[in-house]
This record gives C-alpha cells, structure tokens and sequence, in this order.
C-alpha cells in the first residue's frame, strides 16, 4: 500500500533536474549550431551577419532567434504553470485551464475569416484580445463567487471548451481560411527574424518582475481561505491579480508561437514532484525547466527534422516528451486531498425537490419526437409523416437513437468520474479514452487510402483499449488513487493529442475528416451501428446505478470509505472500468466531445440530486436530452450544412451551465 | 496464500467468536515510515464494555495507534488481531461490521444530509447491492435518537455547528453497531458543553451496548473523568498504562506531558484535576 | 397519435432502414448527378453536366473558381458530412466522391449508385490520374466524345505554354502557399502543380520529399537552400506572409528575394483535376512571360 507522506526529499533534486536539463539543452544546441556554422563565425553572425554567406544569415535570423524564442517561451509558460496551480490550488490546472489558449484561437479563427487584414495588421493583438476577453468572462462569472478556486477552474474549463466548440465549428465550415492556424494550434516556434524575440523578452521579464514581487503574499496563500485572510491578505484582488498576469503570460506566449500546452502543466508538476515545495523555489525553477524542456524539444525536432519529409511542430512534440516524463513522476505525487469538496456544498440547496424523473422522460421524448418529425428539406420547414416520413426515417432515426444513447452514457460516465476523483472538472475526457480512439482513426487514415467503417471502429476499439490498458496498469500501481487516475489521464490525452495536432497541421487534406469526426458527429449513424450500440449501451446504463452505495460514499474520501468497509481498489477499479467502458462507447459513435458528460453530472446536481442514484439517473437523462437536441439543432440550424452534436451540445450546454454558475450564489 | 478462502474462514469464524469477551489487541506492532519510527513495538488488548482512553502530547504516536487498530494503515511489523484473527485477513465489510473509526479530520460531506450520513454507517451490513433491511432502519433510528441529532436530520451536514456535526459522525458510527469505536480527538473542535455531550455519549453506549471505546483525547481531565483506562503514550511508546487514579499523580502527569504538573481533588465529586503548574 | 403508434412506427423504421434495399436503377445513363468533392465538381462541370448537388458552394466559387457552377444547383453541405437528408429528397441517380467518404458509403450507396475516385494516390501523378478520372466519369455519364474535348483542349494549353516557354532562361520555380509570417508550403513534383511543371518543361527547384499531398510544409529559412530559385506566391497570400512584411529578417536577405524574384499567381485549386491544372499553367505562363523582361535586365 502506498502511504500519503511526502517524499522526504529537498529542493536539491528540483535543483538538479532543471540543471541537468538546461546543460543538456544547451550542449545539444551548441552542437546544432556547430553543425550549421563553425564557431569561430558565431560572433560576427550574431552581431552583423555577411549577407552573402547563407549559413551566417541562417544562423542570425533564424537559428539564434528559434533558440531564444523557445527558451523564452518554455520559461512563461512554466511561470504561468506554476502561477496557475498555485492559485488554484490545483495540480492540473494549466493555461488550458482558464481558456486562455481557446479564446486566442476563438479570436484568431473569426480574425482569419472575416477580417483577415487583422491577422496582417498584427496576430498578436488579435490572439491578446481573445484570451483577455475570455479570462474577462471567467473572472466576471468567478467574482460573483469570491474568486474561488472551483468557479475559477469549472468556469474556465467550460468556457474554453465553448470557444473551442465554436473556433472548430468556424474551421469546419471555413476549411480553406484557417488551415494556417492548425499550424499555430500546434506551436511551431521556427523563426525567420528577431521580432519575436523583441516582442517576448520585455513583456516576460516584466512578468517575471511582478511575479518575483508577489510571493510573499502567494505564499499565505497555499493556505486555506479563511486563514489566509485572517493574515490581512485580500485573497479576491491578489488571486484576480495572480491569475491575471499568469494569463497575461500565456497569451504573450500564445500569440507569439501558437499553442505549446504542456509545459505550462508539465513543468511546474515536474519541478514540485521532483522535491520543490517552497513556492519561491518553484516559481524561479520552473520557468527554468519549462525553458530547458522545449529548448530540448525543439532542437530535437530540428536534429529530426532533416530525416522527414514532414513538417514538425514544436508545440506538438513537447507534449510527446513531456507526457511521458510525468507519467514517470507521478508514483511521487502526494495523495494529499484537495480542497475540492469544501466548494462543492454551496453549489446544492437542499429542500428543492428533484424534477421527477418522469418529467424528465417527458422532455427527452418529447426532444426524441421533435428530433425524428420535424426538420427542414430544400423546399422549408416541414413535419414529417406517413410516406415522407418514411423516407426520412433511416436518416434521422439511427442518429437520433444514436445521440441519445452516447448522452446517457456520458451522463453516467460523468457522474462515475467526478464522483470517483472527487474533482468536479472531471469529465470522460479526462482519461485520454477519447484522443486514444482519435488516434486509431488517424491510423486507418494512414494504412489506408479509403479507410471504411468497419476498420475505422476496429482501430477506433483498439484505441480506446489501448488507452484502458494504460490507465488499468497505472492505475493497480497507485491503487486507483484518484489524483494519479486524473494525471495520467491528461498525461495521455496531451500525448495522443499532440499527434493528432501534428497531423492537422500539416495540411493534408485527410485532415477535415478527423476534425469532423473530433467534433463528435452522429453523421455516421446507420440501423446497424444504432443496434450495436444499443446492444451495448443498455446493460452498462442498468449496471451502473448498482454502483450507487459506493459512489455515494466514495466522495467522502479514503479513511471515510475504509472506515465503512469499502474495498477501496475494487471499488474504485469497478467505477473506473465502468466509465472507461461507458465513455469508449459513446466515443466510438459521437466521437471524443464528451461535454455531455461534464454538463449532465453538474445540472443533475444543480437541479437537486444529490444522491449518486438520482443523480446518474438525472446525469444520464440530461445528457440523452442535451444530445439529442444538440444533434437535432446542428441539423437544421444551418441547412443544409450540419455541425456535429458534440459541438452543439458543447455550444448550448455551455452558456447554460454559465448561467447556472452565476445565479446559484446564495 | 489462498486469501479468499482464508477471508472466509476469518469471517465465519468472527461471526461465531466476535461476540460479548471478543479483543481487540496488537501484539509487537509498530510503524516506521522511511526510518522514522513512528510508533515503537507496542502490545496492547482492549476488550468490550470499556472506555479506553489515549493521551500523551502531539507527536506521542496517538493516531498512528488508532490508525493501525482501525485497519486505516498496515503495521510495518507485529500482529493486530480481532477476536484472534489477524485484522487483515477480515473482508472490509466484515471488519467493519466489528470496529467502527473516527478519523481526526472528517471528511467534508458533499451535500449529504444528517440522515443520509447516519445510514452510511449501515454499509458493512447490507453491502453495494443488499437489500435495506428493517434492522437497518430501525438501527438508523436509534443511533440518530442516542445522539440526538433527530432535530437536524434533514439539514444538510456541512451547514451544522461543529458539536452538531460531530454528534452526527458518531451517529453514524453508532449505527455501524459495531463491537468497538476507535475515535481519534472527537471532541477537540467541541465546547466544553459539547465535549462532555459526546463523552457521556460514548460512556453510556459502552455500558448499555457492551461496546469497546478507543478515544485519544486531548483533555487530560475529560479522559480521567469519562475513561476506564488511560494509556500514556510518549515518543511511540507506551510510557503508563492503568486506571485514572493510576495516571492521575503530579509525577506521572509531568512524565508524559513532560511539563510540570500538578493534581488536586475536586472539592465535590473527590474526582482527580491535573493541571501544568 | 398514440404513443405506442409512434413507437411501432420508430421500431418498423430502424428494422426497414437496415433491409433498405439499393434503390431502383434506371436503366439509362445517369442524368442526376451529385458531387461531393470540388475537383470532381470541376471535371463533372467541365464535361458540360449541370449536377443536382454540389457541397460547399460559396468555397468552391472562391477557392476553385473554375469552371463556374451554374445558379440554381442544391448546395449539399460540407465536403466532409454532406446532407444525406437532402442528398436523397434530390433523387440522384449517381453520386461521385472521394475514398474520403469510403466510411458512409454504405449510406451513400442506399441512396444510389457511388463512384469514387482518388485524384492523389501513391503512384504521385496526380494529373495523369485526373484525366483518368475524367474519361472515366464521362463513360459513366455517356459524354465521352466531351472529355476528349476537354482533354485535348488542356493538352493545347499545355503544349502551348511549352512553346511559349522553351528556349528562355527560366529559373527553377519554388510554387509557395504561404500560411502565415514563417510557414510555407512548398509544392513538390508529386502534386499536381508539380505535375503541370513537368508537362509545360519548366523546373522545380523543390527537391526534397513530399507528403502523399505532394507538398511539404516548411519554415521560411528552408528557402534559403534555393538561392538561384525563382519564387512563385500562390495566392491568396495572407496580409502577414513575409512577402508583405518590411523590416530586417531572413525572407528580406533570401539571394532570390534580394533579386526581385518573386511572384504572385492567382489562385488555382491544388488539390483539383484536369481543368485546375490547365487553368494553372495558363497563369503560370502568363506570369512568367510577363516577368521575364524584368529578369532579363
């Protein structure tokens, strides 16, 4: 059994990681820049290049600005990180976190289609203005709730995803615009001139500056509330302030190179699981590392780069070294418990009655019917019956049905989750199973020309039990503890992704079906694939409430749950097989937009159930209902092009939970 | 080792043995994590119908003690049985159904209510998936009226006083009916009112339900007052171990707490008071 | 209506949908045609056949541009989820797409007969594919004596422009996309701009690998390998490609930049068929023989 101490190590080995990568960093470039140009030019090529040797124009404005650009922006982002997870509170918060990176690319999107002279005028400003704006929503929905860490982390994960769902829906019905920000979604940080360089420096080292003067009172922080301002700390203003220049260092970044996300998780949990506990040491030694790190990635993508014939973005790549080197950390991470919970109370009252379940069938059947009857053909509106019905039915009934079962499942998957892991961001997405099946559909794409479905589904299954497999081994080692399941979760899904987003941005053609199927499309659906997955949704939805006792009592935490006589390892890998499962199936169908499963679990609960029964109930009938009307809507809203359901459910679920947010502040 | 066979057996046999006189002790257990010895080869038995108490300063190994009888953590060496079965070889739900555990800190309860909570503490008996028995209703009942906390069963558990709420962990843990409750500090976030409350509770279930009470307590003077027996402990080990009026002297007092300590009569009740000098 | 009416009807649906049979041929050669994929749009269009359907509309008419898609054609969607809803109430009696859709063609097939051809395959001759494809697209329609025509009038271009051409000092051409201020895709002899190079003898400086597309994605300082190059900017260029940028960098010291050497091209589609690739190099011969005084000097 594994005991919650911590490690008993001190800072040195913090030290001497981030040491022993800056070194090598740096040995690997200054081998690469020998290979380019002979030392002995270095200096004359950095100060007043020959402009007709090549190599010392190479060296100059590319080579030099690349290594400085990738180490300034490694070094803000892992400052940022480490901002992030510090005022958090928690260890996966990340730029990612509070849709700085979503709102950038949101901005960026409409920039490139409407007003494309923006993006000459200046990217920068345009990626600034996204993140400010959104982290400007975050923060207005957050002060009506002092600033806590939950609001902040809940509001912004479902506000990137909303800008998210909205930049993918732009991109798919405006392919031929955008296909230059794949490349930025994947963060390339090749340089032609030192613009970057005079754009990031001042701006980072003015970050760095406030940052150095703000840990003394971040420091008081890491206690709770209460006691922080029992010791004159005006926690509102300093976490508003703390999280405002963290984000204010990720948008520099961003708007610079694109998305790099990793390192602004990787680096900090690194430098804290590696034995840096003080926040000043942390806050010094993770820029450090997070500039080493992609100094090192980059110049092993550059070292690789000559061997292929395809492009490699940094940003991308980071996250295959990064993800790796975590999931190498993590048996370290103190199972401390987080402070969650104490946020969670407030967000149910107690004494409203739950909306019965019936009434709850009532509106999915009447969504169900809405959603197979009504809908729109070339000639307008229409009401389907008798022989027309008939002939739209095998379109519309399989998706549909389809949408339907996959909302329940991630309804359920969700409430197992957030539940499980006690975190109430947790939602399927979180354990990778999604980006494992995307990633067995790129892989038919490339074995094959014309990849069918019956191979899309094989590969797409192999996928997800691949990523199960994962998650499974990890997870017998750390007894299925909670933290552990969550890290290794994104720790995959940032590796899985990072392949994904290399493919995309390269340009291939191939590359708009995988963001069709990315953004959770019903489009596939036949009578067939409807009966699979009936076949298999619906004794997973009559076996999972069996698990209600345990969810019930899980929450409450290990020695609570032990106390009771809850077989901590079974439970837990009961729940997280269920959810995996769960999850797998309606990914393999919907694909991995799994907001259903975030939003389904959080409405239950604001609509008063809170028992773990009622509530995968009520998760399960929500999700059904916000799929199939999501399904519905993205099939008639702009006809007769049609938006997948995973993005419309993300698009109306979102401003619905916002809303719920900010009302439920008593 | 064919552990699921053992379990078995180790419950059956449980079931038969782990009625009125059944013990729990520890014998040569101890803990050290990562060369810190936490708490040194300690032997112990605690039978039914008593109240134990454990005192010592912070840092004495008190927890860690509780922690181990409780099955909370694995001794790193020595025996703990139950009714002469080694603790470990129970089902969880099984050693649930004997020893019931209040940790330190409890949890916070994620929109629970009283009653919700209180039938948590029915889990050992019908399991995931059992049926909810009449038994079961009828010990939620009890254990809620035993620790009044009927007034406030249908408000939620994280919007109750600290008394309040305390007295609904216990109420939990009373339904659990198990033959021993180990308690780790149940009243240090208690008012006085509140603390003698809860301790005149645990005394009279131990003498109406012949139930085994382990309490680390803090106050030396509420221990003396409401406990059958004091366990001193010091640096991990046991340093004294009797009957109030045993420990109740200056210097015992002075060689746990390692202050000086003084011990006078109460002018009333003749009931020992220790004090720091 | 009752509810279980509903239900039965639900139940008879999704039963019916999976013993749904083909429909009906006719027995004459297909006059409804819808098409999924915009170079195929093109070679349908250039065989003289108004399709029913065609996807994105409004892209095509921006991005492929030629030939022009008569008013009144259905819009059908996305390329990549076209409405199968629509598809079907506008009856077809063929539908021709890419391997793309290899995955709904079960669902296509349902609604009636599906081609599908791969302008790009492994063999890298797009453009002698897409003739291919056209020939064949024509035997399906019945209009073979048409592509003929059409083919024989892209081989005129293309030996035209040779004529035109041969005999100048003509500099190696890197065929640029510009994605934005550092990256560049460059066009390979693979692709089907690469293709047209080699038909009309004008060389390709790229000479590194491609991706099965025919182009590689690289940064800007990957030009500088190519000083002798002549650089021909595929538009639309947007407003922060390097081309339109002032001020020190890489882009501004390139040997082939400091000499004037760069060119802008209007748009033709890369990933098009024949008429794309005649309509290329009938701007690309324009171009450079318009420029060519300006090198001379």
């Amino acid at each position: 059994m594994s005991l919650p101490v911590q490690a008993s190590r001190t800072r040195g080995g913090a030290v001497g990681l981030a040491g022993a990568i800056l070194s090598l960093a740096l040995v690997l470039s200054a081998l690469q820049l020998a290979r380019q140009l002979p030392p002995a030019l270095w200096f004359q090529a950095a100060l007043q290049p020959s402009a007709d040797d090549v190599r010392q124009l190479l060296f100059h404005f590319s080579a030099l600005p690349r290594l400085m650009t990738a180490f300034l922006c490694g070094a803000g982002l892992g400052l940022a990180g480490a901002l992030f997870q510090h005022v958090l509170r928690n260890p996966l918060a990340s730029p990612t976190t509070l849709g700085v990176e979503a709102g950038a690319q949101l901005t960026l999107v409409m920039a490139a289609i409407w007003a494309p002279a923006l993006l000459g005028a200046s990217r920068e400003i345009v990626a600034i203005a996204g993140a400010v704006a959104v982290t400007a929503l975050i923060f207005a929905v957050a002060s009506k709730r002092g600033f806590s860490s939950l609001t902040l982390v809940l509001t912004g994960l479902v506000v990137g995803l909303f800008c998210g769902a909205l930049s993918v829906a732009l991109k798919l019905l405006n392919q031929e615009y955008v296909t230059s920000l794949f490349i930025w979604g994947a963060g390339s940080v090749a340089q032609q001139d030192w613009s970057a360089v005079a754009y990031l420096l001042p701006r980072l080292l003015i970050g760095g500056i406030v940052a150095a003067l703000l840990v003394r009172p971040l420091t008081v922080m890491a206690l709770d509330d209460a006691s922080a301002s029992s010791l004159g700390v005006s926690l509102q203003a300093l976490r508003a302030g703390a999280l405002l220049l963290a984000v204010l260092l990720t948008a520099f970044v961003t708007s610079a190179v694109g998305v790099i996300g990793f390192i602004g998780l990787a680096a900090p949990q690194i430098v804290r699981l590696s034995g840096a506990r003080q926040l000043q040491d942390r806050l010094i030694l993770s820029p450090l590392l997070g500039g080493g790190l992609l100094v090192l990635v980059d110049q092993a993508v550059q070292a690789a780069g000559d061997h292929f014939a395809d492009f490699l973005p940094t940003g991308a790549v980071t996250a295959l070294f990064g993800a790796p080197l975590l999931l190498w950390l993590l048996p370290q991470l103190r199972s401390a418990g987080n402070d969650w919970a104490t946020d969670i109370h407030a967000t149910s009252r107690i004494g409203k009655r739950p909306l019965g379940f019936s009434a709850f069938g009532g509106i999915l059947i009447a969504a169900v019917l809405m959603a197979v009857f009504l809908g729109r053909t070339p000639d307008g509106w229409s009401l389907a019956f008798g022989e027309e019905f008939a002939t739209l039915a095998p379109w519309r009934v399989p998706r549909v049905a389809v949408a339907l079962l996959a909302g329940a499942m991630l309804g359920m998957a969700g409430v197992l989750l957030q539940r499980l892991t006690r975190n109430p961001i947790a939602s399927p997405e979180v354990l990778g199973i999604g980006t494992g099946v995307a990633l067995g559909i790129l892989v038919s794409m490339v074995i094959s020309a014309a990849p069918g479905r019956a191979l899309q589904l094989a590969l797409g299954l192999a996928g997800a039990f691949a990523v199960l497999a994962l998650l499974l081994w990890r997870g017998t080692r750390a007894r299925f503890a909670p933290d552990q399941l969550l890290l290794t979760g994104i720790a995959l899904s940032a590796l899985l992704d990072a392949i994904m987003v290399s493919f995309l941005a390269l340009g291939d053609p191939r590359a708009s079906q995988l963001l069709a199927w990315m953004a959770g499309s019903t489009y596939r659906a036949d009578a067939s694939l409807a009966w699979m997955t009936f076949a298999i949704a619906v004794p997973l939805l009559l076996a999972t409430p069996l698990t209600s006792r345990w969810l019930d009592i899980l929450p409450l935490g290990d020695e609570a749950s032990r106390e009771l006589g809850v077989e901590l390892g079974a439970a837990r890998l009961v729940v997280m097989l269920l959810a995996s499962v769960l999850t797998a199936a309606s990914v393999l169908v919907v694909g991995p937009l799994t907001f259903a499963g975030l939003v389904g679990p959080h409405l239950a609960r604001v609509l008063g159930m809170r028992r773990a029964f009622e509530q995968l109930i009520g998760a399960a009938l929500l999700g059904a209902v916000l799929m199939v009307a999501a399904d519905w809507l993205g099939r008639m809203v702009i006809f007769p092009f049609q938006l997948p359901a995973g993005l419309v459910a993300a698009l109306i679920g979102v401003p619905y939970l916002i809303w719920h947010l900010t009302r439920r502040e008593r | 080792m064919n552990a699921p066979f053992r379990r078995r057996t180790a419950e059956t046999f449980a079931g038969h043995s782990g009625g009125a006189d059944a013990v729990l002790e520890m014998e040569g257990a101890h803990l050290s994590i990562e060369g810190h010895a936490l708490l040194q080869p300690t032997s112990l038995a605690f039978g039914r119908g008593r109240v134990y108490g454990i005192i010592g300063h912070n840092g004495s190994g008190k927890s860690t003690l509780l922690k181990l009888l409780a099955r909370q953590m694995p001794p790193s060496g020595g025996a703990i049985r139950f009714a002469g079965t080694p603790i470990q070889d129970f089902g969880a739900r099984a050693f649930a159904r004997h020893v019931a555990y209040l940790p330190q800190h409890t949890p916070v309860t994620t929109s629970l209510t009283v009653r919700e909570l209180v039938r948590f503490g029915r889990y050992p008996w019908h399991g995931p998936l059992g049926r909810v028995s009449p038994e079961d209703h009828r010990h939620v009942a009890e254990a809620m009226s035993l620790a009044q906390v009927e007034p406030f069963a249908d408000r939620l558990v994280d919007t109750l006083s600290g008394g309040e709420r305390q007295r609904a962990w216990v109420a939990m843990l009373v339904a659990q009916n198990s033959g021993f409750i180990l308690l780790d500090e149940p009243t240090s976030a208690l008012d006085l009112a509140h603390q003698m409350e809860v301790l005149r509770l645990l005394r009279s279930l131990s003498r109406s339900r012949n139930l085994g009470v382990v309490a680390v307590l803090h106050d030396i003077n509420m221990a003396a007052r409401f406990c059958d027996e004091l366990i001193a402990l010091q640096k991990g080990a046991i340093r004294m171990r009797g009957t109030p009026g045993d420990i109740m002297h200056s210097d015992v007092l002075e060689m746990v707490y390692g202050i000086p300590m003084e011990v006078i009569r109460h002018p009333v009740t003749e009931a020992p008071i220790g004090f720091a000098r | 209506m009752t509810r279980s009416l509903n239900r039965r009807e639900l139940i008879a649906a999704l039963l019916l949908s999976q013993a749904l049979p083909v429909g009906a041929r006719s027995t004459g050669r297909p006059s409804r045609v819808a098409v999924l994929d915009w170079g195929l749009t093109s070679t349908v269009l250039a065989l003289g056949i108004e399709p029913v359907g065609i996807a994105e509309i409004n892209l095509y008419r921006r991005w492929a541009a030629e030939p022009p898609v008569p008013p009144g054609v259905q819009d059908i969607g996305l390329r990549t989820e076209p409405n199968l809803e629509v598809i079907a109430a506008l009856e077809p009696d063929l539908i021709i797409t890419t391997p793309f859709s290899e995955s709904v063609r079960p669902l296509l097939e349902r609604i009636a007969p599906t081609r599908s051809y791969a302008t790009y395959t492994a063999s890298g001759e797009p453009l002698e594919q897409s003739r291919r494809i056209m020939r064949d697209i024509a035997r399906e329609l019945g209009v073979e004596s048409r592509a003929e025509a059409v083919l024989a009038e892209a081989d005129a271009t293309f030996d035209a422009a040779r004529r035109a051409l041969v005999g100048r000092a003509l500099r190696p051409l890197l065929l640029a996309g510009f994605m934005d201020a550092r990256h560049v895709r460059i066009y390979g002899a693979n692709s089907l701009f690469g293709n047209v190079l080699n038909r009309i003898g004008v060389p390709n400086a790229w000479d590194r690998p491609t991706n099965y597309w025919g182009f590689s994605l690289v940064g800007v300082s990957d030009l500088a390998a190519y000083p002798d190059a002549q650089l021909v900017a595929i538009e639309p260029i947007p407003a922060d490609a390097p081309v339109n940028r002032e001020g020190p960098g890489l882009w501004q010291n390139l040997p082939f930049v400091r000499a004037g050497r760069v060119t802008p091209l209007p748009t033709a589609w890369a990933f098009g068929d024949v008429v794309a690739a005649e309509r290329f190099a009938r701007l690309l011969t324009e171009n450079l023989l318009a420029h060519e005084p300006a090198r001379a000097s």
